[in-house]
C-alpha cells in the first residue's frame, strides 16, 4: 500500500468527522488507508465517524495512553509505505496529502516533509489564512517551540522541488517514509499524556543525519487551542516529557546542565504534588528512567550529529561547544519566554506568541463606542483576548482586538498568548444628555419646549470625564429642525435654538475623535411645541369698567399662551383681522372690522406651568365707555368679534394663526351689557349701575 | 438680483442634509449674488449657511467648521456697522473656539485679542442702545378705544365717521404702534444681552486664562468695552481664578 494516514483521536467530537471528511475530499489520486487510533475517547466521536466513513480502520486503546503512545500505535497498525500522521482537527486541503506523500517518496524516502499549516477558523472551519505556520524550531535549552517564517528558514533544492529546512516539526502533520520512521524510532511509547513527542521526534531525525523539509505546497488547516478544552494536561507530565526528551538526546555535560537549568526553572509546587513540579517530574522520569536509557543508548549508537551540531545548524545560543556549562545555561533560562513550556499549553499557533503589552493601556471611553487594543510583542497572530466584565463581543483572537460595552464599568482586557499575558485597563463612561431650557421655570417639561426656546446642551458622564478625556463630544441635530451654535470647540455643550414651526427634533452627541469618531453616545428626541390655545384672565388689580344708565362695559385683560409646559418666550403674539357680527340693539356695529396688528405685536414673558406664557400686552375688551353713549330703549342684541390669534418668532412676522380670541358682547332687554373674551368673564353690568372705571 | 427667499429656496432644494460639496458649492454661488444686493439678505442668508454648516453632521466636520468661519467672517467684515443681533448671530459663528491647553497657535495672542475685542465691543453696542429709563412693567395695551365714540376697543379707524375723531384715534393707534415697538426693541436688546454677554464672557474668561498672560491688555479692553466697575472686576476675577491664582 501507498500510504496510510494516522490519526489519534481523544475526545475529538465532530472535529474528527470533519478532518477523515476533508481528507476523503481530496485524496482521489492515492492509494491509501487512513487509521483512526481511538485513545479511550469518551465522546463517542470515533464511533460516530466510523459509522459516517467505514472505509476507515479504527484501533482502540481501552485505556488513554496518550498522544506519543496513540501515534505510535497507528503507525504500528500502518500497512502504507509512508504514513501520514494527522491530528483529528484538521484540514487538509485537496491535493496536500498527495502532495506529501509525493515529495517524500521523490525525495527518496530519507527525509520528513512537513506541510504549511494553516490556523483553522473555530466558526466555519475555514482556513484562516492570515495565521500561516511554515518551519517550525526548537529550543534545546528551554524545549520551547514554535513558527518560523519562510525567510528564516534554510532553502533546500532537491528533487526538482523547492523545500526548505525545518529545524523541527509539529505533531499535527507530518508525512514520513515507515522505514525512516522505524530508525528514528518513531513517538515515544513512554511519553505521558500530552506534548514534546513530535519535538523529541524531530530532534531524533536531525541528530540520525535525517532531515526535516517543509513544503509550502502542501496546505493543511489545523485547529489551534487557547486551552485544552476536551481534556486535561497535567504539566508534570510534559516537564517529564521535556526531560525524557533532553536525557535521550542530549550528551551527558549538555543534559546535566539542561537539568538543573530546568530544575531552576520549575521549582514550584503543585496543588497535588507539594514537593514541587520539578520533584514530581523527576519522579515521574525515573518511573520510566529504563526505557529511556535504553532508547538512549540507540539513539546515541547511531546519531551523526549532536545536539551541539543542531544548536550551530539552526542558530541556537545552547548548548555551545565552549562555555556550554551550567552558568551559561542559566543566563540563558532568562531568553524570550516559552510558548510550549513545561506548564503545558496547547501547541502554538503558527505564529509564536509574546503579549508584551496593550496599546492603550489605559483608556476612557463612552459606552456604546467601539476601541480597539492593538497586543505589543512579536508573533501577535493567534494572540487570546478576553474582556473582564464582558464586552460585546468578549473574547478575540488577533493582534487587535475591538470591543464595547453596554453600560459604564471598569473593565480589564487581557490579551494572552501562551505564558504571556498583558492587560488594559478601560473605564466605560455612561454619558447622559443634559438639555437646560434657558426659561427653566419650576415644572415645566424637559422633552417639550416651545418654538424659538433656546436650550443650553451639556451632558454628564458616570463615571466622571470630561469631552476631552472621550475624544471630543459634539452636539448635532440628526433630524428635525433648529439651530445649534457654540459647538465646535467639541466639549459637548451648545445652544439649541428651536425653529419657529412645530415638529420632533432629534439631538445626538457624536465623539470628534478618538476611536470611532461620529459615534453617538447620547442622544435626546424632543418636541418642538407651537402655541396651540390662549387663556385670559382679568388683569390683576382692574375693575370692571360702567358708565350708569348706558349700555356699557369693560375690562382689562391678560392673555396667556398654551401649552404650559413649555415657554413661549421668544414668541411674539398680534391679533388678526377680523369683521364683526352684530344683531338686535347692536345690529348697528355689524360689519365693524377689527384691524390687524402687524408690526405691533407684543412679546410675550416666560413660561409658567399654571398659567402658560404671559403675552406681556395688556388687552382691552369694552364698548360703550365714551359718548355718545348706547342708551334707551333697551333690547336683546349681539355682538362677536371671532379675532385670529397669532404668533410669530420676530415682531414683525407674528403672523402665523393658532386659535381665535373670540370678543362677545351681548345686551338684554333692559340694557344689562356683557363681555367675554376668550375664556374670561363673563363680565355685566346693569345699565343702572354706578359708573366705575377699571 | 438674487432675494433671500431664492437663495433660501436653492438651499433648501439641497435637501436637510445635503452632500457638503453640493453645499459649498451652491453657498459659494449664492453668497457671491447676494453680497452685492441688500446688505440685510445678504446677513440673513449667512446667517441660515452658518447655521445650517454647524447644526448637522454632514460628513466632515472639520471642513464645515472652516466655512462656517470663512462665510460668518466675510460677513462680518463686508457689511458695517451691522444690526447688533445680527453681528452677535455672526461673531457666535465667527470666533473659533479657545484651543485646547497647548495647542495654542503662534498667532494666538493676536487672535484672542480681536476675538475678545470684537466680542466686548458687540456687547457695549448693544448696552448703549438700551434705554435706562425704560420700564418693562410699563406694558403696552393691545387695543385701543376710538375717542368720543361707543365703539368697542379695537375697532378700524375707518370706522369712526367724524374726521376729526378718526385723525385723532389713527394718531393714537400710531403712536401706540410706537410704543409697542420700542417695547419690543427694549425687550429684545435685555434679551439679546441675556443671551450673548454669558458667550462673549465666557471666551474672554477662558481666552485670558490660557497663556500667555496678557493682565494689561485685558484690563485696557474691559476699561474700553465694560462700563460698569463691579463687571470689570468680576471678568478679572474669574480669568485669575482660571489661571489658579486669586482675584488680586
Amino acid at each position: 500500500m501507498q500510504s496510510s494516514i494516522v490519526i489519534a483521536a481523544h475526545n475529538e467530537g465532530r472535529r474528527l468527522s470533519w478532518t477523515l471528511a476533508a481528507c476523503l475530499d481530496g485524496i482521489a489520486e492515492l492509494d491509501y488507508e487512513i487509521v483512526v487510533v481511538d485513545d479511550a475517547s469518551a465522546d463517542g466521536s470515533v464511533q460516530a465517524a466510523a459509522a459516517l466513513f467505514p472505509q476507515i480502520r479504527v484501533v482502540r486503546n481501552p485505556v488513554r495512553a496518550g498522544v506519543s503512545a496513540a501515534k505510535g500505535r497507528g503507525a504500528q497498525e500502518a500497512r502504507g509505505d509512508v504514513i501520514v500522521f494527522l491530528d483529528g482537527h484538521t484540514k487538509p486541503t485537496p491535493g496536500s496529502i498527495e502532495r506529501l506523500v509525493h515529495v517524500v517518496e521523490r525525495l527518496g524516502r530519507d527525509a520528513v516533509v512537513t506541510p504549511q499549516v494553516v490556523a483553522l477558523d473555530e466558526a466555519d472551519w475555514e482556513l484562516d489564512r492570515s495565521r500561516v505556520g511554515n518551519g517550525y524550531f526548537l529550543d534545546l535549552l528551554t524545549l520551547d517551540c514554535g513558527w518560523r517564517d519562510l525567510s528564516e528558514l534554510r532553502p533546500v533544492r532537491d528533487s526538482g522541488l523547492q523545500l526548505y529546512e525545518s529545524p523541527a516539526l509539529i505533531g499535527c502533520a507530518f508525512a514520513v517514509d515507515r522505514r525512516l520512521y522505524a530508525r528514528v524510532r518513531g513517538f515515544d511509547p513512554h511519553m505521558l499524556s500530552w506534548g514534546v513527542e513530535d519535538l523529541d521526534f524531530a530532534l531524533k531525525t536531525w541528530l540520525l543525519g535525517h532531515r526535516i523539509l517543509h513544503d509550502p505546497q502542501a496546505v493543511i488547516g489545523h485547529r489551534f487551542r487557547d486551552s485544552f478544552d476536551d481534556y486535561d494536561v497535567a504539566p508534570d507530565h510534559v516537564l517529564h516529557n521535556q526531560i525524557r526528551t533532553a536525557y535521550k538526546n542530549y550528551g551527558h555535560t549538555a543534559a546535566a546542565d539542561w537539568m538543573e537549568a530546568c530544575r531552576a526553572r520549575n521549582d514550584e509546587s503543585l496543588d497535588e504534588h507539594p514537593e514541587g513540579l520539578w520533584a514530581r517530574a523527576w519522579q515521574l522520569f525515573g518511573e520510566h528512567r529504563g526505557s529511556a536509557e535504553q532508547e538512549r543508548g540507540y539513539l546515541h549508537a547511531r546519531r551523526v550529529h549532536d545536539e551541539i551540531w543542531y544548536a550551530r545548524r539552526f542558530g541556537l545560543e545552547w548548548p555551545r561547544l565552549a562555555g556550554a556549562g551550567f552558568g551559561a545555561a542559566i543566563a540563558l533560562a532568562g531568553s524570550p519566554g516559552p510558548s510550549h513550556g513545561p506548564s503545558g499549553g496547547p501547541s502554538p499557533s503558527p505564529s509564536p506568541c509574546s503579549v508584551t503589552g496593550i496599546t492603550p493601556k489605559t483608556v476612557m471611553l463612552p459606552v456604546g463606542v467601539h476601541q480597539e487594543f492593538t497586543a505589543q510583542g512579536s508573533n501577535l497572530g493567534n494572540v487570546a483576548w478576553s474582556t473582564s466584565p464582558a464586552g460585546n463581543p468578549a473574547t478575540g483572537k488577533g493582534a487587535t482586538f475591538t470591543t464595547q460595552w453596554a453600560a459604564s464599568s471598569s473593565p480589564q482586557v487581557t490579551a494572552k498568548c501562551g505564558n504571556t499575558s498583558a492587560t488594559a485597563n478601560v473605564t466605560v463612561v455612561a454619558v447622559s444628555p443634559v438639555l437646560t431650557p434657558t426659561d427653566n421655570f419650576a415644572g415645566r417639561s424637559r422633552t417639550r419646549f416651545g418654538v424659538g426656546e433656546v436650550v443650553k446642551l451639556s451632558f454628564t458622564a458616570s463615571p466622571a470625564a470630561t469631552a476631552a478625556q472621550l475624544g471630543g463630544l459634539r452636539w448635532f441635530i440628526s433630524s428635525g429642525d433648529g439651530t445649534l451654535t457654540g459647538t465646535a470647540a467639541n466639549d459637548g455643550t451648545g445652544t439649541y435654538t428651536a425653529p419657529a414651526t412645530a415638529g420632533s427634533t432629534t439631538l445626538q452627541l457624536k465623539t470628534v475623535a478618538g476611536p470611532a469618531p461620529g459615534t453617538v453616545v447620547a442622544f435626546s428626541t424632543i418636541t418642538i411645541v407651537a402655541p396651540t390655545d390662549a387663556h385670559m384672565t382679568q388683569a390683576p388689580g382692574t375693575g370692571i369698567a360702567h358708565v350708569t344708565n348706558t349700555y356699557s362695559v369693560g375690562a382689562m385683560l391678560s392673555i396667556f399662551l398654551r401649552p404650559t409646559d413649555v415657554s413661549f418666550i421668544n414668541v411674539w403674539f398680534g391679533e388678526g383681522t377680523v369683521n364683526a357680527v352684530a344683531t338686535g340693539y347692536l345690529a348697528g356695529l355689524n360689519g365693524t372690522p377689527h384691524p390687524p396688528t402687524p408690526g405691533v405685536s407684543v412679546p410675550c414673558l416666560g413660561g409658567n406651568t399654571a398659567t402658560g406664557s404671559k403675552v406681556n400686552g395688556t388687552d382691552e375688551a369694552s364698548i360703550g365707555l365714551h359718548a355718545p353713549f348706547l342708551t334707551a330703549p333697551f333690547s336683546v342684541g349681539d355682538f362677536l368679534w371671532d379675532i385670529p390669534w397669532n404668533y410669530g418668532l420676530t415682531q414683525a412676522t407674528a403672523t402665523t394663526n393658532f386659535t381665535t380670541g373670540p370678543q362677545h358682547f351681548t345686551a338684554d332687554a333692559v340694557g344689562t351689557a356683557t363681555v367675554t373674551k376668550k375664556d374670561a368673564g363673563p363680565f355685566s353690568r346693569a345699565a343702572g349701575a354706578p359708573t366705575t372705571g377699571f | 438680483m438674487t432675494t433671500y427667499e431664492e437663495a433660501a429656496a436653492r438651499l433648501g432644494a439641497l435637501g436637510p442634509r445635503p452632500d457638503l460639496d453640493a453645499l459649498e458649492s451652491t453657498a459659494a454661488t449664492l453668497e457671491r449674488e447676494l453680497r452685492v444686493g441688500d446688505a440685510g439678505e445678504y446677513l440673513r442668508f449667512v446667517i441660515v449657511l452658518c447655521d445650517k454648516l454647524n447644526s448637522f453632521d454632514l460628513g466632515d466636520v472639520e471642513r464645515q467648521d472652516r466655512l462656517v468661519l470663512r462665510y460668518a467672517e466675510q460677513a462680518l467684515g463686508v457689511i458695517r456697522p451691522q444690526p447688533s443681533d445680527t453681528e452677535l448671530r455672526l461673531l457666535e459663528h465667527a470666533v473659533a473656539p479657545v484651543p485646547p491647553a497647548g495647542a495654542e497657535s503662534a498667532e494666538w495672542p493676536s487672535t484672542r485679542r480681536d476675538a475678545a475685542t470684537r466680542w466686548l465691543d458687540a456687547l457695549a453696542r448693544v448696552e448703549a442702545e438700551i434705554d435706562e429709563s425704560f420700564d418693562p412693567e410699563d406694558v403696552p395695551v393691545l387695543n385701543l378705544v376710538p375717542a368720543e365714540t361707543a365703539l368697542p376697543a379695537g375697532t378700524a379707524p375707518e370706522v369712526v365717521q367724524d374726521p376729526r375723531l378718526r385723525r385723532e384715534y389713527e394718531q393714537a393707534i400710531a403712536e401706540n404702534g410706537v410704543r409697542i415697538t420700542r417695547y419690543g426693541q427694549q425687550t429684545s436688546l435685555r434679551r439679546l444681552l441675556d443671551r450673548y454677554r454669558p458667550v462673549a464672557e465666557q471666551y474672554v474668561v477662558a481666552a485670558y486664562a490660557r497663556p500667555p498672560e496678557a493682565g494689561a491688555e485685558l484690563r485696557d479692553l474691559l476699561e474700553r468695552y465694560v462700563a460698569r466697575p463691579e463687571h470689570r472686576a468680576a471678568l478679572l476675577a474669574a480669568v485669575a481664578q482660571g489661571r489658579g491664582g486669586g482675584a488680586g
